[in-house]
């Protein structure tokens, strides 16, 4: 019976200290004051860490990381990156498990929107979302915004200069088609592999899976900056799974490497958000904060897209207009049909 | 490397332990079942007590979570309770479960086949012909057990990549033909998941051959048999359960082989049954534990069903022994002119295992992944290896890695001593109980484990989610039946009197062990403590599914780094590793000889 009572009562103080805690948050994420970047280093400076998860690739995000840890260097910054299928299931299962180790995130809408379906968001104001058009900034009913559109990630085709002369580039999904491509084509087994697919069943009917699977596509589980790194060793020839902005890094430091828009333009508009439960909430808001000053300037360094820009293709976002439920069975019927046109027989 | 001496994990020919007399009394009540019977009255039973504790509590609620994971609805499913749900799913789709079963086993099958055949060849040139170079495939051998299997795989595909791979391009240079070898395929998979287990196969090949009785063959020979009869019609015969037991051994790993299906065969489009269950967790933006559960459940029951034969195998082993109490050299053939060709065959060993990591040393030195060429040469560029080792969370998860491992390996041998010294030297009626459960975690996969562990502390109020904890746990519960065979084998070569003497003499429990038994058994236990430690460096399936930030070990970084694509660091940071673990199995080696373990 002791036993029984001591873990009711430890029930309860657990309960009481995260109620607590989510209180902290909220008054935090709501203040206003002019004191604002001095409360919010001073408090960061107090907790000493910041856990970020994000789905940002290539260099960007070491970067960003750096640059953080360079300009406050009393808050330790400790970084997960992964796709953002894998940056669900993890933060899903601690949630589960009532662990809260991660502080902010950094990620693409369709996860977000799942995050703030379960509540394990924060809405938070910042005086540097008046920068930002209203349009990119998702708002929550109860004042502050869930996230702002901070960068965006365009979806095309990566192909090696040297293997793929330049009037055998595909420009559309029905060049992908070209048999003098088989066998050489690959894509990324990822949510952006996923995306890509959406798009392409919607921009040419399900028979068109039925057809690429007779290009013998590898499908590797690779990033997008891995995916982009074994086009330039010419290990394939093109992938459509190649982000725009991980392409131009590359592009411009010499390598034999070209980039091209298909029909559509999947497009991962990123953002920045709070977690409910942030454990360093103080160097959590520090560092989006920095993400939306300084950060970005080191995303346009790496050739990330703004969302208030003009580009010459046709952008989609396949995730909105849809549910959770619905994208998430979305993203498994894509990724279905994506593996089906990887396996053999 | 340590000789079959050493225990197989597996095996339970030497350690066969008898169920208690069929005539032991029927016990009454718990605790009557838990006293030693007349003989034992002595025995602490404060032992057993937390000794079956702690075995209960690493074994018992991963299986039993995995099991009950089974009937979990999916989180986006409007069912409630429990639910077969996920066995319908999997055999919704008959056809695609039926083809993961296929690749599965044929995969499996291939490797072992393969790894046999080669290995086999590989210990008959060493052990039974006056081929030269034995020493150095048993170093090639040895230094393969340290390296992990993740690094040798990259640099495989390195190799033999379709396109760039470095052998390709050579071959094309000189033929035009080009892939010669497209690693991403069924038979990639095979000749990759055949070259890692080869040097397994070989060692516990050696062995049977050393250690076999020449007079038959001799018989044969004066008969008139000829070389190949003697061969076919004696040698094999006699080597057949070793044949047997390393051939479904094989199988058996290569079935819970995650590294060569996911690297290699998903982007060649074949999925197995262990990268189906990885792929369920990372399937939409909620994972589907109720499948990869379900799916873990019956990888499970396949590989359980291996386990029968095998152990029917190693039952029978006596009918075949090898070795007896006469005295004797095994015959070595003498080749002939063919002497030096069967030198360089035994020299593929070596090479087998150098070649990937040759491809790493190249990539290490380049800033991005290409083609070794003279042109190449002149970006040689160190920055990767100053990036790998300048890098925070790769020095983090060098400091993890051995943390967990000496942890793992530490607890695995103390808890497999004691309940291994409960099983041999005391009464209790219980006691086969324990040994079985030690051997539970066999039918484990390395991803279930993953899986099972996962769900059990995502369950259970214990907060070692998110620490390196959850991998000691895990990786404790894994490698606890290789300590435990290690254990065995070490206390069944001990004499009971010398316990015995020192407890006449009035020394404590705790006395005898440590300065009688633990002094004698250091061999075995030492040998088993650096096998769980070298493995826990290699193992990425479990790590991959428990890791959190700041709880990083070396395979998950390497896995990480290699699905962003930094193959120049992957390299550098890879070979580190390399040098480092040899280094640690050398050093191992050369202190296990002092203390007496036979080694080779």
């Amino acid at each position: 019976m002791k036993a029984l009572y001591l873990a009711a009562a430890l029930l309860f103080l657990t309960a009481s200290a995260a109620w607590g805690q989510s209180d902290v948050i909220k008054k935090l994420a709501n203040y206003k004051g002019a004191d604002y970047h001095q409360m919010l280093e001073a408090g960061a400076k107090k907790e000493g860490k910041v856990v970020w998860y994000t789905s940002l690739g290539g260099k960007s995000y070491p970067t960003i990381k750096d640059a953080f840890a360079k300009k406050y260097p009393d808050v330790k910054i400790e970084v997960y990156r992964a796709g953002s299928r894998d940056l669900s299931s993890k933060v899903l299962r601690e949630h589960k498990a009532g662990k809260y180790l991660v502080d902010a995130t950094e990620t693409t809408p369709g996860l977000m929107m799942l995050f703030r379906e379960k509540g394990l968001l924060m809405p938070y104001s910042s005086p540097e979302h008046k920068r930002w058009p209203d349009e990119h900034q998702i708002k929550a009913k109860s004042g502050g915004v869930w996230w702002v559109t901070d960068r965006e990630s365009f979806i095309g085709l990566g192909y090696n200069t040297n293997k793929l002369p330049k009037d055998q580039v595909p420009k559309s999904f029905e060049d992908l088609l070209n048999p003098a491509l088989k066998g050489k084509l690959m894509m990324s087994l990822s949510s952006t592999g996923d995306r890509v697919m959406g798009t392409m069943l919607k921009v040419k009917g399900a028979e068109y899976a039925e057809k690429l699977k007779k290009q013998q596509v590898k499908l590797l589980k690779l990033s997008g900056a891995a995916t982009r790194d074994l086009i330039i060793s010419g290990e394939f020839v093109a992938s459509p799974t190649v982000f725009r902005n991980h392409a131009l890094v590359k592009i411009h430091a010499g390598a034999p490497l070209g980039w091209v828009p298909m029909d559509e333009v999947p497009t991962n508009a990123g953002g920045s958000a709070l977690f409910a439960n942030a454990p360093h909430p103080h160097a959590a808001l520090l560092l989006i904060n920095f993400i939306l000053t300084e950060g970005q300037k080191i995303l346009q360094k790496f050739h990330y897209g703004m969302a208030w820009r003009d580009y010459p293709f046709n952008r989609v976002y396949p995730e909105r207009g849809m549910t959770v439920k619905q994208y998430n069975q979305s993203l498994k019927k894509w990724n279905k049909v994506l593996r089906s046109i990887g396996r053999k027989g | 490397m340590f000789t079959d001496r050493a225990p197989n994990p597996l095996s339970k020919d030497q350690t066969t332990l008898q169920a208690p007399g069929a005539g032991a009394a029927r016990s009454s009540s718990f605790l009557d079942i838990l006293r030693p019977s007349r003989q034992g009255r002595d025995f602490p039973l404060w032992l057993f007590i937390p000794c079956a504790v702690v075995l209960v509590y690493l074994v018992v609620p991963p299986l039993g979570f995995i099991i009950y994971g089974s009937f979990v609805p999916a989180e986006d499913s409007d069912i409630v309770g429990l639910t077969t749900q996920n066995f319908s799913n999997i055999f919704e789709s008959l056809s695609e479960f039926e083809i993961l079963v296929w690749n599965s086993i044929v995969f499996s099958v291939g490797s072992a086949v393969w790894a046999l055949v080669f290995g086999t060849a590989m210990a008959w040139l060493a052990e039974r012909s006056n081929a030269p170079f034995r020493v150095v495939a048993y170093v090639a051998a040895f230094v393969s057990f340290a390296v992990p299997g993740l690094i040798k795989v990259i640099g495989w595909i390195l190799l033999l990549g379709p396109e760039a791979g470095f052998i390709n391009l050579t071959v094309k240079s000189v033929t035009g033909i080009m892939p010669i070898f497209d690693i991403f395929s069924m038979s990639g998979m095979i000749l990759v998941e055949g070259f890692l287990w080869t040097p397994i196969v070989f060692l516990l090949m050696a062995t049977p051959f050393r250690s076999m009785d020449p007079s038959l063959e001799e018989a044969a020979v004066v008969a008139g048999s000829t070389d190949w009869q003697v061969f076919w019609k004696v040698t094999l015969p006699m080597a057949m359960p070793s044949v047997l037991s390393v051939l479904i051994l094989t199988f058996i790993r290569s079935l819970e082989a995650f590294e060569i299906p996911a690297l290699v065969g998903l982007p060649a489009g074949i999925e197995v049954m262990t990268t189906q269950i990885y792929l369920q967790l990372s399937e939409g933006y909620l994972p589907e534990y109720g499948n990869a559960s379900a799916y873990s459940v019956m990888l499970i029951g396949l590989v359980g069903l291996c386990l029968v034969p095998y152990y029917r195998v190693t039952q029978h082993a006596h009918r075949f022994t090898t070795i007896t109490g006469k005295g004797f050299q095994p015959r070595r053939k003498d080749l002939g002119r063919w002497r030096w060709l069967g030198g360089v065959a035994l020299l593929g060993l070596p090479v087998l295992q150098l070649l990937p990591l040759t491809a790493l040393v190249w990539s290490s030195f380049m800033p991005y992944l290409q083609v070794p060429s003279w042109e190449a040469l002149s970006l040689f560029t160190l920055n990767n290896y100053v990036e790998a080792f300048s890098d925070d969370k790769i020095i983090r998860s060098i400091l993890n890695n051995v943390t967990i491992s000496i942890v793992s390996a530490t607890a695995c041998v103390g808890v497999a001593f004691v309940t291994a010294w409960l099983v041999t030297r005391t009464n209790i009626k219980l006691r086969w109980h324990l040994d079985r459960l030690t051997m539970v975690p066999l039918v484990f996969p390395g991803i279930v484990m993953g899986v099972a562990v996962l769900q059990t502390y995502l369950t259970v109020p214990i907060p070692v989610y998110g620490t390196i904890w959850i991998m000691v746990i895990a990786f404790s519960a894994r490698y606890l039946p290789y300590a435990m065979r290690f254990s065995h084998a070490g206390l069944i070569g001990i004499h009971k009197e010398l316990e015995e003497s020192a407890t006449t003499s009035g020394a404590s429990w705790g006395n005898v062990a440590r300065k009688i038994m633990i002094p004698l058994m250091m061999p075995a236990l030492f040998a088993g403590w650096i096998y769980i430690f070298l493995i826990t460096i290699r193992e990425l399936s479990v790590a991959l599914l428990l890791y959190s930030p700041g709880s990083e070990v070396i395979s998950v970084v390497i896995w990480e780094l290699w699905e962003n694509g930094n193959v120049g660091t992957l390299s550098a940071f890879a070979l580190g590793i390399s040098v480092g673990t040899v280094l640690v199995a050398s050093v191992f080696y050369k202190l296990s000889r002092r203390h007496g373990l036979e080694v080779r």
